[in-house]
Protein backbone atom coordinates (compact mmCIF):
# COMPACT_ATOMS: atom_id res chain seq x y z
CA UNK A 1 0.00 0.00 0.00
CA UNK A 2 1.24 3.46 -0.96
CA UNK A 3 -0.36 5.36 1.58
CA UNK A 4 1.40 3.38 4.57
CA UNK A 5 4.94 4.06 4.11
CA UNK A 6 4.28 7.77 4.74
CA UNK A 7 3.65 6.82 8.46
CA UNK A 8 6.65 4.71 8.72
CA UNK A 9 9.14 6.17 11.19
CA UNK A 10 12.70 6.95 10.18
CA UNK A 11 14.66 3.82 11.52
CA UNK A 12 18.28 5.29 11.45
CA UNK A 13 19.85 7.30 14.05
CA UNK A 14 19.13 6.74 17.49
CA UNK A 15 17.94 9.29 19.93
CA UNK A 16 17.33 12.67 17.29
CA UNK A 17 19.52 15.49 19.12
CA UNK A 18 17.80 17.72 21.39
CA UNK A 19 16.71 21.63 19.82
CA UNK A 20 18.83 23.96 21.37
CA UNK A 21 16.71 26.72 19.43
CA UNK A 22 14.99 28.08 22.75
CA UNK A 23 17.94 27.94 24.95
CA UNK A 24 18.92 31.86 24.18
CA UNK A 25 15.40 32.20 25.07
CA UNK A 26 15.92 30.93 28.14
CA UNK A 27 18.92 32.12 28.82
CA UNK A 28 18.00 36.04 28.31
CA UNK A 29 15.11 35.05 30.70
CA UNK A 30 17.24 34.61 33.44
CA UNK A 31 19.48 37.60 32.32
CA UNK A 32 16.46 39.98 32.63
CA UNK A 33 15.52 38.20 35.76
CA UNK A 34 19.36 39.06 37.09
CA UNK A 35 18.83 42.42 35.65
CA UNK A 36 16.08 43.16 37.79
CA UNK A 37 16.55 41.54 40.73
CA UNK A 38 19.88 42.71 41.94
CA UNK A 39 22.04 45.35 42.03
CA UNK A 40 25.14 46.63 41.32
CA UNK A 41 27.97 45.73 43.62
CA UNK A 42 28.96 49.51 44.82
CA UNK A 43 31.89 49.40 46.38
CA UNK A 44 34.77 46.34 47.57
CA UNK A 45 35.29 46.27 50.63
CA UNK A 46 38.43 46.94 51.98
CA UNK A 47 37.30 46.29 56.07
CA UNK A 48 36.38 43.05 57.61
CA UNK A 49 32.51 43.61 58.49
CA UNK A 50 30.90 41.07 60.20
CA UNK A 51 28.02 42.73 61.67
CA UNK A 52 26.46 42.18 65.02
CA UNK A 53 23.00 40.21 65.63
CA UNK A 54 19.24 42.09 65.66
CA UNK A 55 15.73 41.22 65.68
CA UNK A 56 14.37 44.40 65.78
CA UNK A 57 15.25 45.45 61.97
CA UNK A 58 13.83 46.62 59.45
CA UNK A 59 14.36 46.34 55.68
CA UNK A 60 15.84 49.35 53.99
CA UNK A 61 14.16 49.62 50.77
CA UNK A 62 15.67 52.58 48.48
CA UNK A 63 19.12 51.78 47.69
CA UNK A 64 19.81 55.01 45.77
CA UNK A 65 19.01 56.57 48.86
CA UNK A 66 21.66 55.10 51.37
CA UNK A 67 25.55 56.23 51.93
CA UNK A 68 27.26 53.43 53.61
CA UNK A 69 29.98 54.09 56.10
CA UNK A 70 32.03 50.87 56.56
CA UNK A 71 33.68 50.21 60.02
CA UNK A 72 36.67 47.45 60.78
CA UNK A 73 39.66 45.90 60.72
CA UNK A 74 41.60 46.33 57.24
CA UNK A 75 41.98 43.33 55.72
CA UNK A 76 44.99 41.18 55.89
CA UNK A 77 46.39 42.69 52.25
CA UNK A 78 45.78 46.23 53.99
CA UNK A 79 46.82 45.76 57.38
CA UNK A 80 50.74 46.40 56.51
CA UNK A 81 49.69 49.79 55.34
CA UNK A 82 46.90 50.86 57.81
CA UNK A 83 47.00 48.69 61.17
CA UNK A 84 45.12 46.67 62.58
CA UNK A 85 42.57 48.87 64.67
CA UNK A 86 39.23 49.59 63.12
CA UNK A 87 39.45 52.02 60.39
CA UNK A 88 36.84 53.84 58.73
CA UNK A 89 36.08 53.31 54.80
CA UNK A 90 34.36 55.69 52.53
CA UNK A 91 33.33 54.53 49.37
CA UNK A 92 36.85 53.08 48.24
CA UNK A 93 38.75 54.62 50.29
CA UNK A 94 40.31 54.02 53.70
CA UNK A 95 39.37 57.66 55.63
CA UNK A 96 39.56 59.45 59.12
CA UNK A 97 35.96 60.90 61.17
CA UNK A 98 37.20 64.46 59.87
CA UNK A 99 36.52 62.79 56.30
CA UNK A 100 32.91 61.74 56.69
CA UNK A 101 31.19 65.37 56.23
CA UNK A 102 32.54 66.28 53.18
CA UNK A 103 31.51 62.25 52.12
CA UNK A 104 28.02 63.29 53.31
CA UNK A 105 27.79 66.45 51.43
CA UNK A 106 29.37 64.89 48.35
CA UNK A 107 26.84 62.02 48.56
CA UNK A 108 24.24 64.70 48.99
CA UNK A 109 25.30 66.96 45.40
CA UNK A 110 25.03 63.40 43.79
CA UNK A 111 21.46 63.48 44.26
CA UNK A 112 18.96 65.37 43.07
CA UNK A 113 17.54 68.18 45.78
CA UNK A 114 13.94 66.50 46.79
CA UNK A 115 15.77 63.40 47.99
CA UNK A 116 18.19 65.04 49.61
CA UNK A 117 16.47 65.21 52.91
CA UNK A 118 15.18 61.22 52.66
CA UNK A 119 18.86 60.18 52.54
CA UNK A 120 19.50 57.40 55.41
CA UNK A 121 23.31 57.15 56.36
CA UNK A 122 24.22 52.84 57.20
CA UNK A 123 26.71 52.63 59.36
CA UNK A 124 28.26 49.50 58.54
CA UNK A 125 29.97 48.34 61.80
CA UNK A 126 32.12 45.18 62.64
CA UNK A 127 30.75 43.56 66.14
CA UNK A 128 33.56 43.80 67.62
CA UNK A 129 34.46 47.52 67.00
CA UNK A 130 34.75 49.56 69.84
CA UNK A 131 32.04 52.48 70.44
CA UNK A 132 34.47 55.91 70.73
CA UNK A 133 34.92 55.31 67.12
CA UNK A 134 31.19 55.47 66.13
CA UNK A 135 30.48 58.00 68.56
CA UNK A 136 32.74 60.03 66.59
CA UNK A 137 31.08 58.91 63.38
CA UNK A 138 27.80 60.34 64.98
CA UNK A 139 28.85 63.08 66.10
CA UNK A 140 30.08 64.13 62.98
CA UNK A 141 26.84 63.05 60.87
CA UNK A 142 25.04 65.34 63.53
CA UNK A 143 27.07 67.95 62.75
CA UNK A 144 26.37 68.00 58.95
CA UNK A 145 22.78 67.43 59.61
CA UNK A 146 22.62 63.55 58.10
CA UNK A 147 20.24 62.96 61.05
CA UNK A 148 18.82 59.68 59.94
CA UNK A 149 21.12 56.56 60.83
CA UNK A 150 20.78 52.74 59.96
CA UNK A 151 22.80 50.55 61.99
CA UNK A 152 23.43 47.53 60.04
CA UNK A 153 22.61 44.16 61.73
CA UNK A 154 22.29 40.65 60.50
CA UNK A 155 18.86 39.39 61.50
CA UNK A 156 19.12 37.07 64.43
CA UNK A 157 18.69 36.64 68.34
CA UNK A 158 20.62 39.34 70.27
CA UNK A 159 21.83 36.14 72.02
CA UNK A 160 24.49 35.55 69.30
CA UNK A 161 26.39 38.38 69.35
CA UNK A 162 29.17 36.56 71.18
CA UNK B 1 19.88 41.36 -12.26
CA UNK B 2 19.36 38.30 -10.62
CA UNK B 3 18.77 39.29 -6.84
CA UNK B 4 21.09 37.62 -3.88
CA UNK B 5 18.60 35.98 -1.61
CA UNK B 6 18.73 37.18 1.65
CA UNK B 7 21.22 35.44 4.23
CA UNK B 8 19.41 34.38 7.16
CA UNK B 9 21.41 35.47 10.33
CA UNK B 10 22.80 32.78 11.80
CA UNK B 11 21.67 32.69 15.44
CA UNK B 12 23.72 29.82 17.10
CA UNK B 13 25.89 32.53 19.02
CA UNK B 14 23.15 34.10 20.44
CA UNK B 15 22.95 32.04 23.48
CA UNK B 16 26.88 31.98 24.17
CA UNK B 17 25.88 35.95 24.19
CA UNK B 18 23.84 35.90 26.44
CA UNK B 19 25.58 33.50 28.55
CA UNK B 20 28.19 35.61 28.79
CA UNK B 21 25.94 38.70 29.85
CA UNK B 22 24.20 36.37 32.57
CA UNK B 23 27.51 35.55 33.70
CA UNK B 24 28.70 39.52 33.77
CA UNK B 25 25.54 40.28 35.80
CA UNK B 26 26.03 36.83 38.28
CA UNK B 27 29.44 38.49 39.34
CA UNK B 28 28.88 41.72 39.11
CA UNK B 29 25.82 42.34 40.85
CA UNK B 30 24.31 41.45 44.62
CA UNK B 31 21.07 40.64 46.13
CA UNK B 32 22.11 41.10 49.56
CA UNK B 33 18.90 42.72 51.43
CA UNK B 34 20.25 45.58 54.08
CA UNK B 35 18.34 45.31 57.53
CA UNK B 36 19.22 47.42 59.82
CA UNK B 37 18.11 49.41 63.02
CA UNK B 38 16.78 52.58 62.07
CA UNK B 39 17.34 55.63 64.11
CA UNK B 40 17.11 59.26 64.28
CA UNK B 41 19.82 61.62 66.10
CA UNK B 42 19.35 64.32 67.88
CA UNK B 43 19.86 67.73 65.83
CA UNK B 44 23.30 68.97 66.37
CA UNK B 45 23.18 71.93 69.19
CA UNK B 46 22.68 75.21 68.75
CA UNK B 47 25.52 77.20 70.28
CA UNK B 48 23.53 80.48 70.22
CA UNK B 49 20.58 78.55 71.42
CA UNK B 50 22.19 75.65 74.15
CA UNK B 51 19.07 73.17 74.87
CA UNK B 52 17.57 73.44 78.55
CA UNK B 53 18.40 71.56 80.87
CA UNK B 54 16.10 68.84 81.67
CA UNK B 55 14.97 68.10 85.06
CA UNK B 56 13.28 65.06 84.84
CA UNK B 57 11.97 63.53 88.21
CA UNK B 58 14.52 60.35 89.26
CA UNK B 59 11.54 57.93 88.66
CA UNK B 60 11.26 58.93 85.04
CA UNK B 61 14.53 58.32 83.89
CA UNK B 62 15.27 54.68 84.06
CA UNK B 63 19.05 54.13 83.35
CA UNK B 64 21.27 51.55 81.79
CA UNK B 65 24.83 51.72 81.58
CA UNK B 66 27.52 49.26 79.53
CA UNK B 67 30.56 49.49 80.63
CA UNK B 68 34.14 48.78 78.98
CA UNK B 69 33.71 45.71 79.50
CA UNK B 70 30.38 44.81 78.42
CA UNK B 71 28.65 44.90 81.77
CA UNK B 72 25.27 46.20 82.37
CA UNK B 73 23.92 48.20 85.06
CA UNK B 74 20.03 48.66 85.27
CA UNK B 75 19.40 51.53 87.62
CA UNK B 76 21.82 50.97 90.46
CA UNK B 77 22.35 47.08 90.53
CA UNK B 78 24.43 44.48 88.06
CA UNK B 79 21.69 43.98 85.11
CA UNK B 80 21.83 41.32 82.35
CA UNK B 81 21.06 41.86 78.61
CA UNK B 82 17.65 39.24 78.74
CA UNK B 83 16.33 41.63 81.71
CA UNK B 84 16.09 44.89 79.68
CA UNK B 85 13.01 44.51 77.88
CA UNK B 86 11.19 43.39 81.11
CA UNK B 87 12.36 46.59 83.02
CA UNK B 88 11.56 49.50 80.33
CA UNK B 89 8.21 47.37 79.62
CA UNK B 90 7.34 48.12 83.29
CA UNK B 91 9.22 51.32 83.17
CA UNK B 92 6.93 52.65 80.16
CA UNK B 93 3.87 51.26 81.59
CA UNK B 94 4.20 51.64 84.83
CA UNK B 95 1.19 54.96 84.85
CA UNK B 96 2.47 55.81 88.01
CA UNK B 97 1.63 52.91 90.23
CA UNK B 98 4.98 51.71 91.68
CA UNK B 99 6.85 54.69 93.04
CA UNK B 100 10.54 53.95 91.56
CA UNK B 101 9.19 53.64 87.79
CA UNK B 102 7.73 56.40 85.34
CA UNK B 103 4.83 58.52 86.43
CA UNK B 104 3.41 58.20 82.76
CA UNK B 105 4.59 56.69 79.01
CA UNK B 106 4.86 60.51 78.07
CA UNK B 107 7.31 61.26 80.59
CA UNK B 108 9.14 57.70 80.39
CA UNK B 109 13.15 58.46 79.48
CA UNK B 110 16.13 55.95 78.90
CA UNK B 111 19.38 56.92 79.54
CA UNK B 112 21.43 55.08 78.13
CA UNK B 113 25.17 55.16 78.89
CA UNK B 114 28.34 53.73 77.57
CA UNK B 115 31.81 53.89 77.66
CA UNK B 116 34.27 54.61 74.06
CA UNK B 117 35.27 51.13 74.65
CA UNK B 118 31.98 49.58 74.51
CA UNK B 119 31.67 47.23 71.73
CA UNK B 120 29.17 47.58 69.64
CA UNK B 121 27.58 44.47 69.45
CA UNK B 122 26.88 45.43 72.99
CA UNK B 123 25.30 48.33 72.53
CA UNK B 124 23.89 47.09 69.59
CA UNK B 125 22.09 44.58 71.70
CA UNK B 126 21.14 47.00 74.42
CA UNK B 127 19.11 49.21 71.68
CA UNK B 128 17.74 46.12 70.46
CA UNK B 129 16.26 45.05 73.25
CA UNK B 130 15.00 48.56 74.06
CA UNK B 131 13.55 48.58 70.70
CA UNK B 132 11.95 45.00 71.62
CA UNK B 133 10.23 46.21 74.61
CA UNK B 134 8.93 49.63 72.73
CA UNK B 135 8.08 47.39 69.60
CA UNK B 136 5.81 44.95 71.91
CA UNK B 137 3.84 47.93 73.39
CA UNK B 138 2.92 49.12 70.58
CA UNK B 139 1.88 45.81 69.08
CA UNK B 140 -0.28 45.49 72.58
CA UNK B 141 -1.59 48.66 71.65
CA UNK B 142 -2.41 48.35 68.47
CA UNK B 143 -4.44 45.04 69.74
CA UNK B 144 -6.07 46.97 72.26
CA UNK B 145 -6.96 50.12 69.64
CA UNK B 146 -7.56 48.49 66.91
CA UNK B 147 -7.70 44.80 66.80
CA UNK B 148 -4.65 44.41 64.84
CA UNK B 149 -0.87 44.54 64.82
CA UNK B 150 1.14 46.91 64.47
CA UNK B 151 2.42 46.42 61.58
CA UNK B 152 -1.09 46.21 59.56
CA UNK B 153 -2.26 49.87 60.70
CA UNK B 154 -2.38 52.34 58.66
CA UNK B 155 0.67 55.50 59.01
CA UNK B 156 -1.72 57.75 61.23
CA UNK B 157 -2.74 55.05 62.85
CA UNK B 158 0.74 53.79 64.16
CA UNK B 159 1.13 57.94 64.53
CA UNK B 160 -1.33 58.03 67.07
CA UNK B 161 0.03 55.02 69.00
CA UNK B 162 3.59 56.14 68.54
CA UNK B 163 2.58 59.81 70.06
CA UNK B 164 1.25 58.11 73.46
CA UNK B 165 4.39 56.15 73.45
CA UNK B 166 7.52 58.23 72.71
CA UNK B 167 10.76 56.60 72.61
CA UNK B 168 13.05 58.89 74.81
CA UNK B 169 16.26 57.25 75.03
CA UNK B 170 19.50 59.75 75.66
CA UNK B 171 22.60 58.49 74.74
CA UNK B 172 25.54 59.74 76.28
CA UNK B 173 29.46 59.29 76.81
CA UNK B 174 31.21 60.23 79.91
CA UNK B 175 34.42 61.19 78.32
CA UNK B 176 36.93 58.80 79.23
CA UNK B 177 39.71 57.92 76.86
Amino acid sequence: MSGHHKFKKKKEGGTPAISTASLPDIVFMLLFFFMVATVMRDTDKKVKVFLPYADQVQKLEKKQLVSTIYVGVPTKRYQKKFGKEPVIQLADKFATVNDIQAFILNERMARREELRPLMITSIKADADDKMGLITDIKEKLREVNALKINYAARKGDVSQNK
Amino acid sequence: MARRKLQEINAGSMADIAFLLLIFFLVTTTMESMYGISRKLPPPPDPNNPPPEIKEKKRNILDILVNRNDQIMIEDRQGKLSEIKEEVLKHVTNNGKDPNYAENPKKAVINLTYDRGTSYKAYISVYNEILKAYNEIYNREALRRFGKTYDELSKSQQKEIRKDYPQIIAESTPETR
